[in-house]
């Protein structure tokens, strides 16, 4: 008797058990397909998108429509071929530098008369000034915290 | 104590009956244990459908589809792009709109709607439309996203919109001829998007030609340019790669939106690169030579005395600037002496002039990726006069994308290279050259002489206006008369020029023509090659050479290619 009634028990709680678990799987497998659908159709909305927007990139880059608006707000013209050179060594004399640590090391040593002598041997390249600039009007910059010292002091309106 | 008695004698009674009880109380539990089953069943399917299930009812994805997977973009039309992957053609979705008659309630207002939004249809024929005795009918396609809403916003259920693709070429009418364009179902109709039709409506893979958006832009707008500056009729141009017959560009003008082909005349659909079959004049000079050089393998310094006009029968071959003399082959060249070519024409023999020209490609019709392709007008019979005027390109037309490759083919060292549209990337160029699978048409020597040939003509010939310094330019003016209706028109011209750089090692082939050009005072009333065609191959080159970034090679005179032959051009002319 007593056994009777607790296998009829066990058998509701199993059946129960199963149900749900049937159940629950069901459910989530149903979720999982609503959510792998909507995801398909965002991923093909989003690449009709793209294709969309890649026919838009195309028109908007054609040469045609570039070159007008090149030419019309920019002030640039296409290159001329006056402009490509083959070789860049050929568009400058090449100028002769010092090291830095030579200069450091034999700073010293060098007499006057030797630098003289590397000057003459580079009298092509470098160019001695005879004037110094005259500057009319000139504007002397000054310092920041110069001027805030005057403005402070009053001396500038 | 009495309790206790009690509880026996209850006992006591159950025991007695217990059997009949118990059976009746197992089978009360067994039935009413169903009962809740199901109803539990029922109450959970029902949670299930309208809580579970039920979430998010407002969005039309929620509806579960098990199973069903969303259409693929599989069956949509495939993208044509260029070689750099440049987007020439693509399909989009459009919605078009239609109509059920007898769902639309207010036939009155809805077609006033209708007509407020698109600007282009009637207010009477939508109206007739709406109130049709059809059960369906279109009323307008294509329709923007924008008038799409405005649509909806009318509120007629009778109104509905139907999804379709469309054809869309992003480049608008830079591509029409060779790209071509489909028809409102999405069939190609013409050039690329006809030949490729089948595989293109399966959609799988893009297609890439050889093209470059980038130079034909530059091929078109200098055509467009030249055809302005001399009021000209048409004008077309090709750019092809000498060593594997890629054409680059081709353009045909005037041109038409593939979007639109409807709307364009036949002026504007008529391809001229393949189905314009031209007399292309004194560029065939360029085959006539190379066929001197091959057959008989003569000096430079063979001369022909030009100081004569020819007559055959009642044909006379007259030279457009008469220069009385005896002229080696690079004076008839450079000069381009129509005397000297066709003396040329006969010194290599019929028989071997047009076997050569045959070899050349330039009789049959040409095997091309566009089905579109006329077939060359070869005389017939082919006699001693036909050996003469071809010589100098005269009687014999062909389409200019057989001329520019066989141009080509002689000149890139004397291998027969076919026009081709479709990029290959397989490697099969080098694998070719390396099994032999090229055609020798002329030899490296015929190849070298007919480059120096041709530098020597853009040098100190008639077509000094497409050299581009630095780029060693190599070319041959033609100027033919066009066949009016009493035999050569004088002054309907078909001016050409066919350009070949760095000539030293050639690369690229640029051919412009611009049909009936009309001189100027610029020109000093000139509309010939030299003019027209030849300014234009420069600046084409010119922009090419930015664009892709060739460098320049400054030589100086004698260095140049051509100037070994400079000796064998008498000073004094008379």
């Amino acid at each position: 008797m007593k056994k009777n009634v607790l296998h009829i028990i066990l058998f509701f709680t199993f059946a129960a058990l199963s149900g749900g678990l049937l159940f629950y799987t069901s459910q989530s497998v149903q979720r999982a397909e609503d959510e792998l659908y909507n995801i398909q159709v965002s991923v093909l909305k989003e690449k009709e998108a793209i294709h969309a927007l890649k026919a838009e990139w195309a028109f908007l880059n054609s040469p045609a429509r570039l070159e007008a608006l090149a030419l019309e707000y920019l002030d640039l013209v296409p290159p001329d071929v006056g402009q490509i050179i083959s070789d860049a060594s050929s568009l400058f004399e090449s100028v002769p530098v010092l090291q830095d640590s030579f200069i450091e090391e034999n700073f010293h040593e060098i007499s006057s008369s030797e630098l003289k002598i590397e000057k003459e041997a580079f009298s092509s390249v470098f160019v001695t000034p005879r004037k110094k600039p005259i500057r009319k009007n000139a504007v002397i910059k000054k310092r920041f915290d110069t001027i805030l010292n005057e403005i402070i002091a009053g001396g500038v309106e | 104590m009495i309790f206790h008695r009690h509880l026996r004698k209850a006992i006591k009674l159950q025991g007695e009956r217990s059997s009949t009880l118990d059976l009746a109380r197992g089978r009360l539990v067994l039935i009413s244990g169903f009962f809740f089953a199901v109803y539990m069943v029922l109450l959970l399917r029902s949670l299930d459908l309208t809580l579970i299930q039920g979430r998010g009812v407002d969005t039309d994805t929620s509806i579960s589809y098990a199973y069903s997977e969303p259409v693929g973009d599989n069956n949509v039309r495939a993208d044509i792009v260029d070689r750099n992957n440049v987007l020439l053609a693509t399909t989009l979705q459009t919605a078009s709109l239609s109509v059920r008659p007898s769902l639309i309630s207010d036939p009155l207002r809805a077609a006033k709607g209708l007509v407020e939004i698109f600007s282009d249809l009637t207010y009477g024929d939508v109206l007739q439309k709406l109130q049709s005795e059809k059960n369906f009918v279109r009323i307008k396609r294509n329709v923007l996203p924008g008038e799409q809403f405005d649509v909806l916003g009318l509120g007629e259920p009778g109104l509905i919109f139907e999804y379709e693709d469309r054809r869309v070429y992003p480049q608008g009418g830079l591509f029409s001829h060779l790209v071509g364009y489909t028809n409102i179902d999405t069939l190609g109709q013409s050039g690329i998007e006809r030949s490729f039709n089948g595989l293109l409506a399966k959609g799988k893979e893009t297609l890439t030609l050889t093209l470059d958006v980038r130079l034909q832009h530059i091929m078109h707008r200098e055509i467009a340019r030249v055809m302005d500056e001399f009021n000209a009729l048409a004008g077309f141009g090709v750019i092809m790669d000498v060593r594997s017959g890629e054409v680059l560009a081709g353009v045909s003008l005037p041109d038409f939106d593939p979007h639109n082909p409807g709307k364009a005349n036949d002026m504007q659909l008529f391809n001229r690169l393949t189905l314009g079959a031209y007399e292309f004049g004194s560029v065939f000079k360029i085959f006539s030579t190379a066929a001197l050089f091959e057959t008989l393998n003569v000096p430079m310094s063979t001369s022909f005395d030009v100081s004569e006009p020819i007559k055959v029968g009642r044909f006379t071959i007259r030279d457009y600037r008469a220069k009385n003399m005896v002229m080696t082959v690079p004076e008839v060249f450079m000069y381009s002496s129509n005397i000297g070519s066709a003396m040329i024409g006969r010194a290599v023999g019929g028989h071997a002039l047009k076997d050569f020209y045959s070899d050349l490609g330039l009789l049959t019709k040409l095997d091309f990726e566009i089905k579109e392709m006329a077939k060359p007008k070869v005389p017939n019979p082919w006699n001693d006069v036909s050996t003469l005027t071809v010589s100098y390109g005269h009687g014999l037309s062909t389409t200019s994308m057989q001329l520019v490759s066989a141009v080509s083919s002689i000149v890139n060292g004397g291998y027969l290279v076919k026009p081709k549209l479709i990029l290959d990337n397989s490697k099969q160029l080098m694998e070719n050259s390396k099994n032999n699978q090229y055609v020798q048409v002329v030899s490296e020597q015929t190849a070298h002489r007919m480059r120096q040939l041709l530098r020597l003509a853009v040098t100190d010939g008639t077509g000094k206006n497409a050299d581009v310094s630095g780029y060693r330019v190599g070319g041959k003016t033609g100027t033919a008369e066009k066949v009016g209706a009493h035999g050569y028109d004088r002054k309907r011209l078909m001016s050409s020029f066919v350009g070949v750089f760095p000539v030293d090692s050639p690369r690229y082939a640029v051919f412009v023509a611009i049909d009936e050009p009309k001189g100027h005072k610029g020109s000093f009333g000139y509309a010939t090659a030299g003019w027209t065609a030849a300014p234009a191959v420069s600046r084409v080159i010119m922009s090419m050479a930015t664009i892709l970034g060739i460098k320049p090679q400054i030589l100086t005179v004698d260095q140049d290619l051509g100037s070994s032959l400079k000796h064998y051009i008498s000073s004094k002319e008379k």
